[in-house]
């Protein structure tokens, strides 16, 4: 018997998501300690957040500096026998800069947990900082800049973030190469003292956690000194009045566009709904951008649309590498698009496809423990919890057409956005 | 240890589900047997261009895309050299309407000039943001000709040139789809919180009357033997030189390529390896310095390739190269260091084995080149890899005369 191919099989409505669990342990010294049990295998995952992000710089480059080389070795240990002490347990670690902390990200078998966790106590305790590695790592990061320069994706975005935050903010500056090399060792130090050596504030744990590894987390984790004093909120952006900038790369034979403008911070009230309309807009495979740009016009290997967001600041940013030749059209039909979302309502069909899909999205990161403690740092270290993790899937299910209607018009007029290209064509704004 | 059972349906779709009670989505990974070797030379790129158009309707389903998000699903798809793989996961309860999307497209496509247009535009984009418009963007298209010379692995996955794309046609297009995209010449792998009578159930409603095709067995011609050093060097408006140094080594059924890969680990892998140490941190000769294996079905490449700092010279830094070569062919790579590598790779299983997606693929690709059971013994055949055996292999395959090099020169200003 032939089947009716035509006809869709049933399908279930994601209705009530499920809100992952997590704990929170607080050890002697204040210090949360969140913790995701999972033991369907053998391996635990542990991030350590210090309030010590790129906002702290007083140089350009200073954070990811002092992340780069906190690693590579200890008071005891060279840089290669610390590398090679970690690699030997078959660890994974990584110190990753962000805007507001730094974090330690290790990965490890649950069998060398300890061996592993006290190295990384080394590290926090006694670093070395030593001047050759710091020397190398800022003949390294100058070659790298000079080449990421080169490349028209990474100018455009350059640029966008000195016109959305200011050239004198820390995301909009335009570094050089030669600021890679202008760090020394007492800057780093210095850093390294004024907030990374205090600055601990949270810890995530995912994964097969035993009683004997929370025993190791109180008594080394739960002795580190919890100091709020250095903790800044940073600067505010201070965007700049000019709306368009154009970037020239000889040969390129695509143009980098960024369209998009400073906006609220992660905290604000609309950020929640937000997320649903960029989403309509760019921010999956059937997007109007996608659909529009890739799908109908073949303009480009993909669009996106997404918010960029921060403690006290944010940008909404859509962004695209099209071919030189039709990237007047691409603004044209992006502007488009915005226009199309400010003047009408949302399609319920197709607004019930985004909250499906999103709904879908949220059970994705609930793979399992290591992708649940994702959404949980993207929360738990901005002062939120559970309830606004209920918010955001709320605002997924129940935000109107009329409402997003309404944010479009507050958010997406095509006037008020700023336009950065990026390659051998300067077409105007 | 990753539980599977396997089932074969009438027109010889080979069917895998794996059992994951912990994860609320499903997934399903489906590989075929087609890649850019399978290329016509004077069209490559096809195999590549036709996963973008398998995204652009079947039969009886106008959009591929629409209905799987609107049950919450997320899909994607790669084409390499070998194959050409297509993976999705949904809320498990949604499954079949994964099944009945997946299977419509390897019934028929659509076949829509419209489609087979705007992905031709998409597909050159895709050529120029990602090889031309970087760089040393590149890098792997002057590569692949200087090492190979008659095996299709001589292209890359996106094309020799950009014409062949802007020249495929609707008949190109049917032909590829009959010859390849059949059930017979593809592996489907399902995993969630599932039973697998259910599984076998559906999988036989949506794939069983496919018809099976008429698989014409694989000619590829093989590389011959490469008997002596070759050599290329361009330049191009960059910034730095780099050096790109290949030698061909075994295929990834072949049980040397755990210890040719934990031989690139040894020589190359992160900030514990001994190319990183001594020419990154201690002579400063590379900002960038890594060593890999291709890891392709057939005979493939352990491929050095670095960065050069400036004021080096190419041919001096090719020098330490071989110096370190020549190390390991003089001195046996000891236990301790063998273990580190071998440790890594331990970790690093476990860890990719912790995501429902990552084993349905897992089990699909291995099934594929070999069994699925294969996934089992992977861990075991690394741990099994012993020093004599690393310095054996460098002394046959990594001599002068076998050498593909590379200088890829960054023009004076």
């Amino acid at each position: 018997m032939a089947i009716d191919r035509s006809i869709q099989p049933h399908s279930v409505q994601i209705s009530n998501p499920v809100i992952p669990h997590y704990d929170t342990l607080v050890l002697n010294n204040g210090l949360p300690v969140h913790t995701i049990i999972d033991s369907a295998a053998d391996a635990v995952k542990v991030s350590l957040y210090f309030n010590a992000g790129i906002k702290y710089n007083v140089k350009p480059f200073l954070a990811s500096t002092v992340a780069s080389v906190w690693h590579q070795g200890t008071e005891k240990h060279s840089a290669l026998a610390f590398s090679t002490a970690i690699d030997a347990y078959g660890a994974y670690l990584s110190v990753n800069p962000g805007y507001e902390f730094i974090e330690i990200s290790i990965h490890t078998l649950g069998k060398y947990f300890a061996s592993v966790m006290d190295l990384v106590m080394e590290m926090i305790n006694f670093p070395a900082y030593r001047e050759s590695d710091i020397s190398i790592d800022a003949k390294n990061r100058k070659q790298r800049l000079i080449t990421e320069q080169k490349k028209t994706g990474f100018t455009a975005m350059s640029n966008f973030n000195k016109l959305s935050f200011g050239a004198s903010h820390p995301l909009g500056y335009i570094a050089s190469p030669s600021d890679a090399e202008n760090i020394n060792r007492t800057d780093v130090l210095d850093f390294h003292k004024n907030y990374l050596s205090k600055g601990l504030f949270s810890a995530l744990v995912a994964g097969n956690l035993r009683p004997e590894m929370m025993q190791w987390l109180e008594t080394n984790l739960g002795q580190l000194p919890m100091d709020f004093s250095s903790k800044v909120e940073g600067p505010l952006a201070q965007p700049e009045t000019q709306n368009y900038q154009f970037s020239y790369h000889h040969d390129a034979n695509q143009s980098s566009l960024i369209m998009g403008k400073s906006l609220f911070s992660r905290l604000h009230p609309d950020f929640p709904k937000m997320r649903l309309l960029v989403t309509v807009l760019g921010g999956y495979f059937s997007s109007r951008l996608m659909a529009n740009i890739r799908e109908d016009k073949g303009f480009t290997y993909g669009i996106s649309a997404y918010m960029n967001v921060h403690l006290n600041s944010g940008q909404l940013i859509i962004r695209t590498d099209v071919g030189t030749e039709v990237s007047a059209n691409a603004v044209k039909e992006i502007r488009l698009e915005l226009q199309r979302l400010v003047d009408e309502e949302i399609p319920k069909e197709e607004l019930d496809l985004v909250r499906n899909y999103m709904l879908g999205t949220y059970l994705r990161s609930m793979d399992g423990a290591l992708s649940q403690s994702e959404i949980w740092s993207r929360l738990l270290n901005y002062g939120l919890g559970p309830e606004a993790l209920l918010t955001n899937l709320d605002a997924v299910r129940f935000t109107t057409s009329k409402e997003l209607q309404a944010l479009a018009q507050q958010y997406f007029q095509p006037d008020s956005m700023n336009l950065v290209v990026s390659g051998s064509l300067d077409i105007g704004y | 240890m990753i539980d599977y059972q396997k089932f074969t349906l009438s027109n010889g779709l080979r069917l895998l589900f794996h059992e994951d009670k912990t994860t609320p989505i499903a997934a399903i990974n489906i590989v075929y047997d087609v890649g850019a070797r399978d290329e016509d030379p004077t069209k490559t790129g096809f195999a590549h261009l036709f996963e973008h158009l398998m995204f652009g309707g079947s039969k009886n389903i106008p959009s591929y895309d629409e209905p799987l998000q609107r049950v919450g699903g997320e899909n994607n798809a790669y084409t390499n050299n070998d194959h050409t793989n297509y993976y999705l996961t949904l809320p498990v309860e949604n499954l079949e309407t994964g099944l009945w999307l997946e299977s419509d497209r390897m019934n028929e496509l659509a076949f829509t000039p419209k489609s087979l247009d705007v992905q031709r535009q998409v597909v050159m984009e895709e050529f120029k943001q990602r090889y031309l418009n970087q760089p040393y963007g590149d890098t792997w298209l002057q590569f692949r000709p200087l090492a190979y010379k008659v095996h299709p692995y001589r292209w890359a996955t996106i094309g020799m040139e950009l014409s062949h794309i802007a020249n495929a046609t609707m008949d190109d297009v049917k032909d590829f789809f009959y010859r390849f995209y059949r059930p017979n010449n593809a592996v489907i792998c399902v995993a969630g919180n599932l039973e697998a009578n259910k599984v076998v159930d559906l999988v036989n409603k949506w794939f069983g009357d496919i018809p099976a095709g008429a698989i014409v067995p694989k000619n590829i011609p093989m590389e011959p033997v490469q008997t002596e050093r070759r050599f290329v060097e361009i330049t191009r408006n960059v910034p730095d030189d780099m050096l790109y140094m290949g030698f061909h080594i075994c295929g990834k059924n072949d049980d040397a390529i755990h210890a040719w890969d934990l031989l690139s680990d040894v020589l190359g892998r992160g900030s514990s390896s001994r190319l990183y140490n001594d020419l990154v941190k201690e002579k400063e000769v590379f900002s960038q310095l890594g060593c890999f294996i291709t890891g392709d079905h057939h005979p493939g490449m352990l491929v050095f390739s670095g960065k050069l700092r400036p004021g080096v010279s190419l041919e001096e830094a090719e020098k330490h190269i071989w110096s370190h070569i020549e190390a390991v062919k003089s001195n046996l790579i000891d236990e301790a260091e063998l273990s580190k590598v071998k440790n890594k790779t331990e970790s690093g299983l476990v860890f990719s084995w912790m995501n429902v997606l990552s084993k349905a693929t897992g089990l699909c690709i291995n099934e594929l080149y070999h069994d699925a059971g294969e996934i089992n013994r992977i861990l075991g055949k690394y741990q099994a890899v012993d020093g004599p055996q690393l310095q054996q292999l460098t002394q046959r395959f990594l001599n002068p005369h076998q050498a593909c090099v590379l200088y890829y020169r960054a023009q004076k200003s």
